[in-house]
C-alpha cells in the first residue's frame, strides 16, 4: 500500500462528501453542462490542497456522485482526476445517492475496477490503516434505511488497536429530532463518542455542520448547488494528533463559483440600480464563476419598466450564468388610468371584468367597479367561447391581460 | 358603388359583345325571358370586379359559351366616391386586366394585369380567397346587397370587415380605432400561437415547442421505464444473493444425508441377494416335485387311452369290408343306364335330320313361287314409270310461267293497250272519207301502209304525232301533232314495250299469248303426272320404289338359288306338291318329339344311377380312412408310454421320494436367511433413490440460480454504464426549459385572448343596447309591406333577424316563416343596410328575381318601399316578369351586336 505513511500516531486527512458529480441543474437550461463541468475543477482544487497539506488521506464520505447510473464520462472523468493527484490517498465512501449495490452500482464500472492505485473504494465494511490510525468505514448499499449506519462502527473498532487513531467514516442524516427523515440513514448525533472514535466523517446534508463535541462533522457540499447554501463551499482539514485527542478542524474554501440573489424593488429605482451596479462591479472580475440571480418586483411606469430591463440586460450579459425573474409590473397613475379609461370608454368596463373574472375564476383580483358586472353564466360563456379552461387559469392570466390592455393602449396612443 | 355599364362578350349565351346600360340611381329594370342571360351580367360583372384575371376554376370556366373555347371579355363601367372607373378583364386564354379612370374626357389606363385586380378589391373592399374563385362572402358590401336568383332568402353572416362596419353602422355604435386596433393587436398577439378554437397553431412557436415537450416526455418515459427496469433487475439481484447462500447450505446437508443413505442400503443389498439365493433354490426343489408328481399322473392316463384305442380300430375294420360290397353293386347299375342313353339318341337325331330337310323343300317351293308373283309386278311397275317420265319431261319443255306472273305480263299488256288508246287519242286521228274510191299511202314513224277507201265510207286513221298522206292524183299531205304531251307517252308506252318484252323474254315466251297457253299447258300436265304417280304408288304396294321392288326380286332368286344348291333335290321332291311336304313335316315332327321325351328319360335315369355310385364310393373312402386313423392313435399311445418311462431309469416311485426330501431342505436354509436381514430394509433402497434425488435437485437449483445470477450481473453491469441517469437529467434540463417557454407562450396568449374577448364582449353588450331602434326602423318597413301593425321584427345579439312575432319570447323563427315573408324581410334588411353604406360610395343593391313568392298586393307595397329607398341608392332589379314593374324605374335592354 504505497499511501500508507508511517507516522508518530498522527492522522491528518482532508474530508469531504457530497459532489454530487453528474447533478441536474434544470433552471440553467444549456449552461447545465458547464455547471456540472465546474465541480471537476472544485474537485481539482481539493485535491490540490490536500496535496500541499500532505494529507494521509483524502476522504469523501459519500456521494461522490449524483446516482449509480451516471454517464461514462461523468465517471471516466472523476477517475481522470484522481489519477492527476497520483500521491494523494482517496479513499471514497458509497453514500444514498451512489451506493455499492452489486454489478449495477458505479464502483463496478470498468473506471473505478481498474482504478489507479492511490484510490479505494469502500464496498464493504472495512478497516483500512493509514498515516498513525485507521479508517473504519461503513458504506451504504442502499438509497434508504431506517438502520443508523454508524453502529457498524462500533463493530469495525474492536477489531483494530484500543490505542490506534481511529477515524469512523460514513453517511445519513443526523438524527435531530424533526430535521431528518425516519429512513434517511439516521445517524446518532453521539455517533463518535459511542463507538469511541477521535472523529467521525460524514456526509449527506450540504451545509457545515459540527456536532459530537466537535468530533462528528458534516462538512456539506464543497461546491453549491443552488442559492441561499451560504455554509457550502468548503472541505474540513482535519488533524488528530494522538489517540483520544480532539480534532483540529479547518474549514478550508475550495468552491469555484460564488451564487448571489439580488431583488430589485421598483419601490425606490435609484437605489436599486446602484445596489445593483455595485454588486454588479464587484462580481465584474468573476463573471464566469458568478452564478447571478435578479428578482425584479414592484411596478413602475413603462418607459422605466423598459429603461430597467435594457439596463439589467446590458448588465447581466457578461454573466454566462445569470437569471432574471421579473414579477414588476406596469403601474399607472390614477391619473393616467382616468384619463385613458376617458378616452376609451370601454376600457374600464373591460379592466373591471378582468378583475371580476379573475375573482369568479381563482377567487383573486383587483378591486373592481363595475356598472354592469359580469354573472358567473357570463364568465362560463366568456371562457368557453375564448377556449379557455377555467381550472388551468391562474391569477397571473388575468394580471398579465391586464398588463397588455394598458401596455398596448399606452404605447398605441 | 354604382354600375354605369357591362359589356359581356363570349360569355354564357353572349358569343358575339351584348351591353346593358346605361344604368342610374334609382330603379333600373332589367326585365327578360328566362334563359335570356340577365344572372349573366350581374355574374360575369361580379367575377371581372372581384376574381383575379388569372383564375382558372370552375367558376371562370363556366362563363364561357357551352362547348365552345372562347375568351370570356367583361367590361364594367362603374362610380364610386364620385370617380368613375373602368375594369376590363379577359380570363382563361391569354388573360388580362385593365384598371382605368375617366379623367378630363377620356380613359386613363391606371394599372393592368394583377395591379388592376389589386386596384379594385382595394377600392371596394373586397377579399381574396386563398386559392381558387371567389365567393360571395369575398364581394364586400355587394356580397350583402345582391339579392342572388335562388338565394333570396340567404343572409350571409356578419364577419370580416364589411360586415362588422355593417353591424356597427346598423346600431349605430361608434368604433373605437384605438380599440380597434388594440383588438386587433391582442388577436395577433394570440394567433401567434393559438388557433381561433384554442388549439396550438401548427407550424407555431408553441406547436413546435409542445412537439418538443411530447418528444421528451416519451423519451423520459423510456429512460424511467429503463430506469425502473434496472432497479427490478438491482432488486432480483439483491433477493438472490442470500437465496444462493440458504442453497448452498442445504446442498452441503443433502449431500451428507445422501452419503449414509447410501452405506445402509449397501449392506441389506448384499444380504437380499444371499436371500434370494436361498429362495431361488427352494423353488427349484418345489417344481422338481411337482414334476415328478405329474409325470407319474400321465403315466396312467396314457395306459387308459392305449385300450380304448385298439377296440376302435377293430370297429373300422367291419365297416370298410361293408362299405365295398356296395359299390360294387352300383356299378352294374350305371352301366346299363348308359346303353339305353345312347339308343335312344341314335334316334333322335336320324329323326332330326329327315325334318330339316322337308322344312327346307317347302321354303324353296315358295320362294319360286313368291318369285314368280314379284316379276309381274314389276313389269307393271316399269310401265307405269315410263309413262310418268314422259310427262315429266313435256312439263319441262313447257315455259315456265307461274300464275302471277302471267298476270303481271297481262297487266302490263292491258297498261301499253291503254297508254296507245290515249297516244292515239292524244295523236292525230284523221276521218277518210272520199267521195270516190281511192288509193291512199299512209305513212306513220317512217312505215307505209296502202290503204284503199271506198266511197262514202269513212276510214279513221291514226297516228301518234305524224302522218303523211299520199293521195294519188293529189299529192302528199303531212300532219304534224303540236301536243307536247306526246313524248312523255311514247316514252312510257316505249318503256313498257320493252318491259314487256323482256319479261316475256325471260319466261321464255314470245309473246303473251304463248305465255298464257303455257301456264293452260303447265297446269293439265301437272295434273296428268299427279294421276301417273298415284296409280305407280298402288301398283307398288308395300314397296317404296321401282328399285325397291327390283331388289327384292333378285334377293328372292338369289335364295331359291343357295336352296337348290343346298338341297340337291331329285325328281320326287321337286315333283311334289306343297301340301305334301307339309304333310311330311308334320308326321316328322311327330315322331321327332316321342323320340325327345324317350331320350330324356333315359338321361334322367342315368344321372341318378350315377349319384348312387359316387355317394356309395365316398363312404368306401370314408372307412378306409377311420381305420387309417385308429391305426396311428394306437402307435402313438404306446411311444409315449415308452418315452415316460425312460426319464426315471431308477424307477418313478424312488425319483418321487427324493424330491420330497430336497424340498425340505431348501425350505430350512431360506427362513435363516430372512432372519438375517435388517428392518425396513426393502424400503432402503427407495430412501437412498430420493436422498440422491434431492441431492440433485438442490445442485441443479444452485446452479441455476448461480446461471441466473451470473446474467443479471452481465445485465446490471451492463445496463448500469449506459448513464441512464444522466441522460434523464439532460431531458429533464431541456424538459423545464420548454415549460417555461410553453407557460410564456401560453399565458401570453391566454391573457391577450381574455383581453380581446372581453372587449368584444362588451362591444355587443353596447350593440345589444341599441338593438331596439334598428329592430324598430325594420318593423316599421315589414309593416308597410304586410300592413300587419301589430307584429315586430326581432333581431338577436349576432343582430341577425330572430323571426317576427308580437313579443320577443314568443316569436316565429326566421327559417319557420314563409318564402314570400323571408324575402321581404331580407329586402327590408338590405335596404336599411345599403341605406347606412351609401355614405361611404356602397349604393348597388341587386334584386335578382326577387319576391318570386310575393301576392300581387304586397308587391305594391314593395315597389313603394323602393321607390323611397331608390331616391338614394341604385337598385338594379332583374326580372322574367315585366309586368309587375311597369311604371317602375328606368327599363334596361340588352344590346346585342
Amino acid at each position: 500500500m504505497p499511501w500508507v505513511i508511517l507516522c508518530n500516531g498522527v492522522v491528518k486527512l482532508l474530508h469531504s462528501a457530497d459532489w454530487q458529480l453528474g447533478k441536474s441543474f434544470k433552471q440553467f437550461g444549456d449552461k447545465a453542462d458547464e455547471l456540472r463541468r465546474v465541480r471537476f475543477e472544485t474537485l481539482r482544487r481539493a485535491l490540490q490542497v490536500a496535496r500541499d497539506r500532505g494529507v494521509d488521506a483524502f476522504v469523501i464520505a459519500g456521494d461522490l456522485f449524483e446516482d449509480n447510473e451516471v454517464d461514462e464520462a461523468t465517471v471516466h472523468s472523476a477517475v481522470a482526476v484522481f489519477k492527476e493527484f497520483k500521491d494523494v490517498p482517496v479513499f471514497i465512501l458509497p453514500g444514498n445517492h451512489d451506493p455499492f449495490i452489486g454489478p449495477g452500482s458505479v464502483w463496478n464500472r470498468p473506471s473505478f475496477l481498474a482504478a489507479p492505485a492511490n484510490v479505494h473504494v469502500f464496498r464493504q465494511p472495512e478497516v483500512k490503516e493509514v498515516g498513525g490510525g485507521y479508517l473504519l468505514a461503513s458504506p451504504l448499499q442502499q438509497k434508504n434505511s431506517s438502520i443508523d449506519p454508524s453502529l457498524k462502527l462500533s463493530d469495525l473498532a474492536n477489531s483494530v488497536p484500543a490505542d490506534r487513531i481511529r477515524i469512523g467514516i460514513t453517511h445519513g442524516a443526523l438524527a435531530i429530532p424533526g430535521k431528518h427523515e425516519p429512513n434517511d440513514f439516521p445517524i446518532a448525533l453521539n455517533a463518535a463518542s459511542r463507538a469511541q472514535l477521535d472523529y467521525l466523517a460524514v456526509g449527506h446534508w450540504h451545509n457545515w455542520l459540527l456536532n459530537d463535541d466537535g468530533r462528528l462533522l458534516m462538512p456539506g457540499t464543497p461546491e453549491p448547488d443552488e442559492f441561499d447554501q451560504a455554509h457550502a463551499g468548503f472541505v474540513a482539514l482535519i488533524e488528530i494528533s494522538q489517540r483520544g485527542q480532539s480534532p483540529q478542524i479547518e474549514k478550508v474554501h475550495v468552491a469555484t463559483l460564488d451564487w448571489h440573489t439580488l431583488d430589485f424593488d421598483f419601490l425606490n429605482v435609484e437605489a436599486a440600480g446602484q445596489q445593483l451596479q455595485a454588486a454588479v462591479t464587484n462580481w465584474s472580475a468573476r463573471p464566469n464563476t458568478t452564478v447571478l440571480r435578479v428578482r425584479m418586483h414592484g411596478s413602475a411606469e413603462r418607459d422605466v419598466l423598459a429603461d430597467t430591463r435594457r439596463r439589467l440586460d446590458d448588465l447581466l450579459k457578461p454573466f454566462p450564468f445569470a437569471q432574471l425573474q421579473d414579477d414588476s409590473s406596469l403601474a399607472l397613475s390614477t391619473a393616467e388610468l382616468d384619463s385613458l379609461k376617458g378616452q376609451h370608454p370601454i376600457l374600464g368596463q373591460v379592466l373591471a371584468d378582468l378583475s371580476q373574472l379573475s375573482a369568479l375564476t381563482v377567487g383573486t383580483g383587483h378591486d373592481f367597479d363595475s356598472s354592469e358586472p359580469l354573472t358567473p353564466a357570463d364568465k362560463d360563456r366568456l371562457l368557453a367561447a375564448a377556449y379557455l379552461d377555467p381550472l388551468a387559469l391562474e391569477a397571473k392570466h388575468f394580471e398579465l391581460a391586464r398588463q397588455l390592455l394598458l401596455q398596448n393602449l399606452q404605447e398605441a396612443q | 358603388m354604382i354600375i354605369e355599364s357591362i359589356q359581356l362578350e363570349h360569355v354564357g349565351s353572349f358569343r358575339q359583345k351584348a351591353t346593358i346600360g346605361p344604368l342610374r340611381i334609382g330603379i333600373n329594370v332589367l326585365a327578360a325571358p328566362n334563359e335570356t342571360g340577365k344572372s349573366t351580367f350581374l355574374r360575369a360583372a361580379a367575377r371581372a370586379l372581384f376574381d383575379k384575371h388569372t383564375c382558372k376554376d370552375a367558376e371562370i370556366c363556366a362563363l364561357q359559351p357551352i362547348g365552345s373555347d372562347l375568351t370570356p371579355r367583361i367590361t364594367v363601367v362603374f362610380e364610386f366616391a364620385g370617380t368613375k372607373y373602368r375594369i376590363e378583364k379577359r380570363f382563361l386564354n391569354h388573360p388580362s386586366s385593365q384598371f382605368s379612370e375617366w379623367r378630363g374626357n377620356d380613359w386613363q389606363l391606371m394599372a393592368d394585369g394583377d395591379a388592376a385586380d389589386a386596384r379594385v378589391q382595394a377600392l371596394l373592399r373586397s377579399g381574396v380567397p386563398g386559392r381558387g374563385a371567389t365567393k360571395a362572402a369575398h364581394w364586400g358590401m355587394l356580397g350583402f346587397l345582391w339579392a342572388r336568383q335562388g338565394e333570396t332568402t340567404e343572409w350571409p353572416a356578419w364577419d370580416g370587415e364589411n360586415g362588422q362596419i355593417i353591424k356597427t353602422r346598423l346600431a349605430r355604435v361608434e368604433i373605437d380605432p384605438v380599440i380597434k386596433q388594440l383588438q386587433r393587436t391582442l388577436w395577433e398577439k394570440y394567433a401567434e400561437s393559438f388557433t381561433p378554437t384554442g388549439k396550438s397553431k401548427a407550424g407555431g412557436e408553441l406547436n413546435r415547442l409542445e412537439d418538443e415537450l411530447r418528444k421528451i416526455e416519451a423519451d423520459k418515459k423510456q429512460v424511467l421505464q429503463q430506469r425502473s427496469e434496472l432497479e427490478a433487475l438491482q432488486r432480483q439481484f439483491a433477493e438472490l444473493a442470500p437465496r444462493l447462500e440458504s442453497l448452498q447450505n442445504e446442498l452441503k446437508g443433502r449431500e451428507q444425508e445422501a452419503n449414509e443413505l447410501r452405506a445402509q442400503a449397501s449392506a441389506a443389498e448384499l444380504q437380499l441377494a444371499k436371500l434370494r439365493q436361498c429362495e431361488s433354490e427352494l423353488d427349484t426343489a418345489k417344481d422338481k416335485l411337482h414334476a415328478v408328481s405329474r409325470d407319474l399322473d400321465q403315466l396312467n392316463k396314457l395306459t387308459g387311452k392305449l385300450e380304448e384305442a385298439k377296440s376302435e380300430f377293430a370297429g373300422a375294420t367291419d365297416a370298410l369290408n361293408d362299405a365295398l360290397n356296395k359299390e360294387q353293386a352300383a356299378r352294374q347299375h350305371l352301366a346299363e343306364a348308359e346303353r339305353k342313353v345312347d339308343a335312344v339318341s341314335d334316334q333322335v337325331k336320324t329323326l332330326s335330320e329327315r325334318r330339316e330337310r322337308t322344312n327346307n323343300l317347302l321354303k324353296l317351293h315358295e320362294s319360286e313361287r313368291r318369285k314368280t308373283e314379284l316379276t309381274k309386278l314389276v313389269q307393271k311397275a316399269a310401265r307405269q314409270s315410263e309413262n310418268l317420265h314422259k310427262l315429266r319431261m313435256e312439263l319441262e319443255k313447257v315455259p315456265k310461267v307461274t300464275a302471277a306472273k302471267l298476270k303481271k305480263l297481262q297487266d302490263l299488256s292491258a297498261n301499253i293497250r291503254d297508254l296507245e288508246i290515249k297516244l292515239e287519242a292524244i295523236g292525230l286521228t284523221i276521218e277518210l272519207q272520199p267521195e270516190t274510191a281511192a288509193r291512199l299511202t299512209v305513212t306513220r314513224a317512217g312505215v307505209s301502209e296502202e290503204l284503199k277507201l271506198s266511197a262514202g265510207v269513212t276510214e279513221t286513221v291514226h297516228a301518234p304525232q305524224s302522218l303523211e298522206l299520199l293521195l294519188r292524183g293529189w299529192g302528199r299531205l303531212h300532219i304534224r301533232s303540236g301536243a307536247t304531251e306526246l313524248s312523255t307517252l311514247e316514252t312510257e308506252l316505249e318503256k313498257k314495250r320493252k318491259s314487256l318484252r323482256e319479261q316475256l323474254s325471260a319466261v321464255e315466251c314470245p309473246s303473251l299469248r304463248e305465255a298464257e297457253v303455257a301456264v293452260a299447258r303447265g297446269s293439265t300436265l301437272q295434273k296428268e303426272i299427279k294421276t301417273a304417280d298415284d296409280r305407280l304408288v298402288d301398283v307398288l304396294e308395300d314397296f317404296d320404289s321401282l328399285t325397291e321392288l327390283q331388289s327384292e326380286l333378285a334377293s328372292l332368286e338369289r335364295q331359291a338359288k343357295a336352296l337348290r344348291d343346298t338341297l340337291a333335290p331329285n325328281a320326287e321332291e321337286i315333283g311334289m306338291s306343297s301340301a305334301a311336304l307339309e304333310a311330311n313335316a308334320e308326321q316328322l315332327n311327330v315322331a321327332w318329339n316321342k323320340a325327345q321325351e324317350a331320350q330324356t328319360a333315359a338321361t334322367q335315369e342315368l344321372k341318378k344311377q350315377r349319384r348312387i355310385s359316387e355317394d356309395l364310393g365316398e363312404k368306401r373312402a370314408q372307412a378306409e380312412r377311420d381305420k387309417t386313423k385308429h391305426a396311428g392313435a394306437m402307435s402313438a399311445l404306446e411311444q409315449q408310454i415308452s418315452d415316460l418311462r425312460m426319464r426315471y431309469p431308477q424307477g418313478m416311485d424312488q425319483a418321487k421320494s427324493e424330491a420330497q426330501s430336497a424340498f425340505v431342505n431348501a425350505e430350512a436354509r431360506r427362513d435363516q436367511a430372512k432372519k438375517a436381514l435388517p428392518p425396513d430394509a426393502d424400503k432402503l433402497p427407495e430412501r437412498n433413490k430420493r436422498a440422491a434425488a434431492a441431492h440433485e435437485q438442490v445442485r441443479q437449483e444452485l446452479e441455476e440460480r448461480e446461471s441466473e445470477l451470473h446474467k443479471l450481473e452481465g445485465a446490471l453491469q451492463t445496463r448500469g454504464a449506459e448513464g441512464l441517469y444522466s441522460k434523464l437529467v439532460s431531458l429533464e434540463e431541456r424538459e423545464t426549459i420548454l415549460r417555461q417557454q410553453i407557460e410564456r407562450l401560453r399565458s401570453e396568449g391566454w391573457a391577450a385572448r381574455l383581453a380581446h374577448d372581453l372587449i368584444q364582449f362588451r362591444e355587443q353588450k353596447a350593440t345589444q343596447a341599441v338593438l331596439g331602434p334598428l329592430e324598430a326602423r325594420l318593423s316599421g318597413n315589414f309593416a308597410e309591406i304586410s300592413h300587419d301593425y301589430e307584429r315586430r321584427v326581432y333581431l338577436d345579439e349576432q343582430l341577425q333577424i330572430a323571426g317576427i312575432g308580437t313579443d320577443r319570447k314568443q316569436v316565429i323563427a326566421f327559417a319557420n316563416l314563409s318564402q314570400g315573408a323571408k324575402e321581404q324581410l331580407l329586402l327590408c334588411l338590405r335596404l336599411a343596410v345599403a341605406s347606412e353604406v351609401s355614405a361611404d360610395g356602397h349604393k348597388l343593391v341587386v334584386l335578382d328575381d326577387v319576391l318570386v313568392n310575393t301576392d300581387e298586393q304586397r308587391q305594391q307595397r314593395v315597389l313603394d318601399l323602393l321607390q323611397t329607398a331608390a331616391e338614394q341608392l341604385q337598385i338594379l332589379i332583374l326580372t322574367c316578369h315585366p309586368e309587375r314593374y311597369r311604371g317602375v324605374g328606368a327599363i334596361v335592354e340588352i344590346q346585342s351586336e
